[in-house]
């Protein structure tokens, strides 16, 4: 059922923009944060197969590093990793670039109310990938048409 | 009125008559020391004019004897005259000393003296002539003999009168001095008398006034300690405790309404019987009578506190697990006057913790299981998005290959968390051997895949291979807390070493395991409450139960913990020494016995307790 949306979502993405997708999707850059290698690895395949530059980070200080540094689209942040935790780190995003969306991306189910008020949309972890994807384009989509709306104001 | 003022008083009301009988004394001794100087006077002026009279008589015989020679011219007429002459000149010296202190005597004397002197040698002539025959009856001469005596005569009387007159006069002197003394003793007596009733009823209202104050202080006090005593006796009697006192030989004096509802025996039943009829105690373990607290005390001579474990067997039979000290009553110099025994009992409280330490198992087991949810969720997320890659069309045949090694990869790692996490959670009611170096294996491992991760290395060092015999499941949960308490005091890179090896510890065999960390070590003020329950250094990640219900496994197991840190320098980190011995000593038989009795009392907290394995 949710694959299917998925597909039925990005066909028609695909199809109305055409050519341009990619060139659109390839100027997105989305920075992964993750303390498991492994599923971080797999994850930038996943992200990349899907036309998006992918930047990586193994904990939270590299990550904001990287953000700082480079020009980011969208954050997918973990929750849980040591030293410090993905509420730290989304937090110190927000004062740093607060238009950037980051959505957490836990295997915990119960994230503190905080954290998930300050992120713009959370996934947990083990869902099938076609969800997290939608979230992305939907979080990326969303932002397109505010920038879009700017100028009109 | 103070004890010193007392005493002042009382001694000034004795020192003053005596000080005014002294004076009465001295007064009376100076007049009754004149009185008998003038008595010798007078005795001194009889003798002299016994004295004189004496004298005059030779003299009168001297001239007796002269006016007989003369008429006879018979010698023998002369004797009284020689002898006459002879005492006078014995007399007169004694005569001359007694007059020694009066110069007008002296002078009459002298006189005298000098009248008969020529008396003397107109009678030497007269009796020269009259030897030589010439004439000596004519009475012109014989007149002036006479004249001559006459006036000796006349000179001596002078001296005699006024020695009379010097006695008359001595005489009416010591009378009115006697008179006086008289009176004056009368007149002493009297003042003093006067003087001493003035001063001795001040003195003696001031006593009366400082003795009844005194009584007055002594009432109040009596009446104060009555008071104190009424205090003490409902304090003790409202007391929450049980409360029990001795006398010295262990017999008891009191008891309060506490004490008498947990022994079954009243203070009138009780009173006088000896401590260990009415406090029955034996050891929760070893059903054998404890100690008895007074000989206890008697012995150490102090405070002393029960052995853990303690069981009080009241009069019906029932029995109560109670906590409770004994101290002596010393009197003020100090010996032992009695014992007080003050005790309360915990049957209550040991279900209360019995129920902590089953909560804190599932509260254990629910953070390790909501971190186990997180670690399948990882390679679970990783395994389905591997799927999903290789169900894209594109892929060529060594990626599919990779992604296929990757994704059995990560099912493994699922398969190894979920195995040790049914090992983690297997019950035993009943001791069973244990193979200490695998029990660590398996809970470093579980720790490394969940907490630590590869950023910390937990080293097992080779060491004790044997087995010991104690409750896994409860062993593993004290490994878990210690070494997850390790692994969370280090950063990245730290090393957490576990080592093992058979020792001795109080005469049991058993083996040591030591967990050593480089972390940031324990500060001195949390190392003392590090036992107590809610004591926890990671906020909201701990219940603060972990090291207390450790060391209670630990204890049932006959073992022991003990933790040494230190905070900087170069040995900085922690380490965690852990006893258990090869047999768990213990206390199976004492433990199902204290769960049958504990068991309804719990009933109220079965919900919680499911997992509590001594239920």
């Amino acid at each position: 059922m949710v694959p299917s949306l998925y597909f039925v979502l990005a066909t028609c993405f695909f199809s109305d923009i055409g050519p341009a997708m990619d060139v659109v999707n390839a100027r997105k850059v989305i920075l992964c944060v993750d303390d498991e290698a492994v599923g971080l690895s797999v994850r930038k395949m996943i992200l990349e197969s899907q036309g998006y530059r992918v930047l990586t980070a193994e904990s939270g200080p590299d990550a904001l590093a990287l953000f700082s540094s480079e020009t980011i689209d969208l954050v997918v942040l973990d929750y849980a990793m040591p030293g410090m935790h993905g509420g730290v780190v989304a937090k110190q995003m927000k004062t740093i670039k607060p238009a950037t969306p980051i959505l957490m991306l836990s295997a915990y189910v119960d994230l503190p109310g905080e954290t998930l008020a300050l992120v713009d949309r959370s996934v947990t972890k083990g869902e099938p990938p076609p969800v997290l994807l939608a979230a992305i384009a939907h979080l990326l989509d969303h932002r397109e048409l505010d920038r879009g709306a700017m100028p009109a104001n | 009125m103070d004890k010193i003022t007392f005493q002042k008083l009382l001694r000034r009301a004795f020192l003053v008559p005596l000080v005014l009988a002294m004076f009465l004394a001295v007064a009376l001794i100076y007049e009754v020391q004149f009185l008998v100087n003038s008595a010798a006077t007078v005795e001194n002026s009889d003798h002299v004019i016994q004295l004189a009279e004496q004298i005059y008589r030779t003299r009168v015989d001297q001239e007796t004897g002269l006016r007989a020679y003369l008429l006879t011219r018979d010698e023998s007429f002369l004797q009284p005259y020689d002898h006459g002459r002879l005492e006078a000149q014995t007399l007169l010296p004694q005569l001359r000393q007694l007059i020694s202190s009066s110069p007008e005597q002296q002078a009459r004397n002298t006189a005298a003296l000098q009248a008969f002197t020529d008396w003397s040698s107109f009678a030497d002539n007269a009796i020269a002539m009259a030897r030589a025959g010439q004439d000596v009856d004519d009475p012109g001469f014989q007149l002036r003999g006479k004249a001559l005596m006459d006036r000796y005569r006349q000179l001596r009387t002078e001296f005699v009168t006024s020695e009379e007159q010097r006695r008359n006069q001595d005489l009416s002197n010591s009378r009115r001095t006697l008179t006086f003394v008289h009176a004056s003793v009368v007149v002493l007596c009297f003042v003093i008398g006067i003087v001493l009733a003035l001063i001795e009823r001040k003195q003696l209202t001031l006593l009366s006034q400082a003795f009844s104050s005194a009584l007055d202080t002594a009432r109040t006090r009596a009446a104060e300690a009555r008071e104190q005593k009424e205090w003490f006796h409902t304090t003790l009697k409202s007391i929450g405790d049980a409360v029990i006192a001795t006398n010295a030989e262990g017999t008891i004096s009191f008891m309060n309404p506490i004490a008498e509802g947990l022994t079954g025996w009243t203070l009138d039943e009780a009173r006088d019987k000896p401590l260990a009829d009415v406090f029955r105690i034996v050891s929760e373990q070893t059903r054998q009578t404890v100690e008895n607290p007074i000989d206890k005390v008697r012995r150490l001579n102090r405070i002393v506190g029960l052995a853990n474990h303690t069981v009080l067997i009241s009069r019906n039979g029932q029995e109560f697990a109670i906590d409770d000290s004994g101290a002596p009553i010393r009197d003020p110099s100090g010996g032992i006057a009695g014992i007080v025994l003050v005790f309360r009992d915990i049957t209550q409280q040991r279900g209360l913790e019995a129920a902590l330490q089953s909560n804190e198992r599932l509260a254990v087991a629910g953070r390790l299981s909501a971190s186990i949810a997180h670690e399948i969720h990882n390679p679970l997320d990783t395994v389905g998005n591997v799927l999903y890659l290789m169900g894209q069309q594109t892929r060529n045949q060594p990626e599919l290959q990779k992604l296929l090694e990757t994704a059995q990869r990560e099912v493994q790692r699922v398969t190894q968390i979920s195995k040790n996490m049914l090992s983690l959670h297997r019950e035993s009611r009943t001791p069973v051997f244990v193979p200490i170096s695998d029990l660590l294996k398996g809970v470093a491992a579980l720790i490394e895949e969940t907490i630590a991760k590869g950023k910390r290395q937990i080293r097992i060092e080779p060491g004790f291979e044997g087995e010991i015999e104690g409750y896994p499941s409860e062993l593993r949960q004290v490994f878990t807390n210690v070494i997850k308490n390790a692994v969370e005091a280090t950063t990245d890179g730290g090393i957490i070493r576990i080592s093992s090896l058979a020792t001795r510890q109080d005469g049991n065999s058993g083996v040591l395991v030591r967990v050593t960390d480089n972390g940031t070590g324990i500060s001195e003020e949390m190392q003392a409450r590090l036992f107590s329950p809610f004591a926890s250094t990671k906020q909201e990640n701990g219940s603060g139960l972990g090291l207390w219900v450790s060391r209670s496994i630990l204890e049932k197991h006959g073992g022991t913990i003990q933790i040494d840190s230190v905070t900087d320098g170069q040995a900085r980190g922690t380490t965690v020494s852990i006893f258990v011995p090869l047999k768990a000593t213990s206390r199976r038989r004492t433990e199902n016995l204290a769960m049958d009795t504990a068991q309804p009392r719990l009933k109220g907290l079965a919900e919680t307790s499911v997992h509590n394995p001594s239920s």
